[in-house]
């Protein structure tokens, strides 16, 4: 047990390492040399040469790369060019947005996909598995920008039910419940177009999971048993189905994450996602890299998390045990 | 006694029906082990499933399944669901996947005890370690998954799960096929020594005739869907009157076994 964990560890470890490498090389080869990118190119050749040291850039690149690995770590990521404020400061403001919109997609979706999945595959036939298999497809085809458009469109112009834009109303409402209710009505659109665009194909996956498993032999030694089709169907099929599901979870993270950007953008949402591409066209280095970082570092958070549910719902995997015997 | 009374089975599919099992009549009775024998493809596996109505919905039964007062065919899924393990319990081919992989074996047999018998949670898990010792098991064996069981292991956990709520029957369906031979004579042992002690009914289905008549009261012989000899193993083993059952024979004498 103690040995699976440790090399999970190692290996988060090792893709942060990979991140910050990749994001420090990556603004290196940009076209363009950073000082450039903040003063004038009035400026003298010598003052460019101060700046350069001020920078640190003076460096041989290896002893940069470990500062950059510091201050990465210690989450020291400078003043952003555009605010002139810490990007930091910046970057928090704004997690607690993106959290809370791809945390509250995921689980819906998820939550929606699996509970049509099991019951499509429940009843061969059936209006669920219709349903599921027709929402499966169609929603597969959209672009998520087109849907978000549409529904603003729709929700937000034509029929004025929720805010077109941003996280919270101007001028904001008094007292702590309002606050809350308004946010969740910000919320409303965003996260929804990200479920309605995910929900379809988590419900054909978890159904082609479980039609396969509600044909093994445990499951007639199941029935045999006596056992409620509830029970057969949650306890024993489902549970039996759970692992890949959560590695299907596992691989659409890093998506739904990028699935940020387009849809803060949409929404204008104050959100990680959105700071990213106003950083990468304002040419604001300092900021995207962060930026980058952060997007980086919530994956291998939540992979870590995937990981540990996989662990508690799969025991062939607790490779660990076998030494206990 | 289950009295099995011009029982068909037909497995109807869009392109054509395949009768499994037809017009069968057998009396298994309580407190005896009664044998099928017959080829892969005779209609065993069928009967044994129709007996429990646990057949995929694509077969159609026909005749019927008496148990007192229940007609297994015709009667409500509550009332089935009732006479499964409590009155008659399955034992499958546990080597294989018959054990749902992500739950620990003392689970799985607890579940039984909990949901059927009504048991409290540390009764179930103490009845559990005593019916794992009843197989030949270690009790410390059910905190294990069927994956760190051997298929033997695995066998004696779906018996003591059969033996849980102490059914009136027991029916196995070719429970040691997936075994080697030395491992196969040890569980078909434990399950006639466990169903006599109990005085349980046992249907044993097997293509395995000299394993089944040395442990069986009465022995049938089932070809193409139909039982076409029943008897005392002895009796079947000395005059065999029907070719199927000669074909049988010869096959074991021909692969050098020699039966006594």
């Amino acid at each position: 047990m103690r040995s699976y964990w440790a090399r999970r560890a190692a290996g988060a470890v090792l893709v942060l390492l990979l991140v910050i490498a990749a994001n420090f090389f990556l603004f290196r080869i940009m076209p363009g040399d950073a000082v450039s990118s903040i003063v004038d190119p009035r400026f003298s050749p010598e003052a460019k040469e101060r700046m350069r040291e001020l920078f640190g850039l003076d460096l041989p690149l290896h002893s940069q790369f470990f500062i950059y690995v510091r201050r990465m770590l210690t989450f020291d990521f400078g003043l952003s060019f555009l605010s002139q404020r810490p990007v930091w400061d910046e970057i928090r403001s704004r997690i607690p947005n993106t959290i809370a919109l791809l945390g509250s997609a995921l689980l819906l979706s998820s939550v929606i996909g699996t509970w049509l999945g099991v019951h499509a595959a429940r009843k061969r036939g059936g209006f669920v598995e219709k349903l599921v298999l027709i929402s499966g497809s169609v929603s597969f085809s959209f672009p998520s920008f087109f849907v978000q458009l549409v529904l603003l469109l729709l929700f937000a112009y034509t029929f004025p039910v929720f805010p077109l834009r941003g996280t919270v109303s101007i001028p904001m409402p008094q007292g702590t419940l309002n606050l809350v209710l308004d946010y969740i009505m910000h919320m409303v659109l965003p996260a929804g177009s990200l479920v309605l665009l995910g929900f379809g194909s988590w419900a054909i996956y978890v159904r082609n999971l479980m039609v396969k498993t509600l044909g093994k032999d445990f499951i007639l030694l199941a029935r045999a048993k006596g056992l409620s089709e509830e029970r057969i169907l949650w306890n024993h099929a489902f549970r039996s189905a759970l692992p890949p599901v959560l590695t299907i979870f596992l691989l659409a993270l890093p998506g739904i994450v990028s699935g940020a950007v387009i849809t803060e953008t949409v929404f204008s949402l104050h959100g990680v996602g959105k700071f990213l591409l106003d950083s990468i066209l304002g040419h604001d280095y300092p900021a995207a890299g962060a930026a980058f970082y952060i997007l980086g570092l919530l994956t291998i958070f939540s992979n870590l998390v995937a990981d540990a549910a996989y662990s508690i719902a799969d025991p062939r995997i607790r490779v660990g045990r076998r030494a206990e015997r | 006694m289950i009295s099995i009374r011009n029982l068909s089975i037909t497995y109807e599919t869009s392109a054509r029906s395949v009768p499994a099992v037809r017009d069968v009549s057998l009396n298994i009775p309580a407190g005896k082990i009664t044998a099928i024998v017959g080829e892969s493809g005779g209609g065993k596996s069928s009967l044994v499933y129709g007996v429990l109505r646990l057949l995929p919905p694509e077969a159609s039964l026909s005749g019927s399944i008496l148990y007192g007062g229940l007609d297994v065919v015709s009667a409500s899924d509550a009332r089935v669901r009732d006479f499964r393990w409590e009155k008659a319990a399955l034992v499958t081919q546990g080597a294989m996947n018959s054990l749902t992989p992500v739950i620990s074996v003392g689970k799985q047999i607890a579940e039984v005890l909990e949901v059927r018998m009504g048991m409290k949670r540390r009764e179930a898990a103490d009845r559990v370690g005593e019916l794992l010792e009843m197989t030949g098991l270690p009790a410390g064996i059910a905190r294990r998954y069927p994956h760190e069981l051997s298929g033997g292991q695995k066998q004696r956990v779906v018996i003591a799960m059969a033996m849980a709520c102490s059914p009136d029957f027991i029916l196995a369906d070719e429970p040691t096929s997936a075994l080697d031979v030395i491992t196969q004579a040890e569980v078909i042992r434990t399950l006639a020594g466990m169903v006599r002690e109990k005085g349980m009914g046992l249907l044993l289905v097997t293509h395995d005739l000299p394993l089944a008549a040395s442990i069986c009261d009465r022995l049938a012989v089932m070809h193409r869907g139909q039982i076409v000899e029943t008897g005392s193993p002895r009796d079947i083993l000395d005059f065999p009157s029907h070719p199927h059952t000669r074909a049988l024979l010869s096959a074991y004498k021909v692969l050098g076994g020699g039966l006594s």
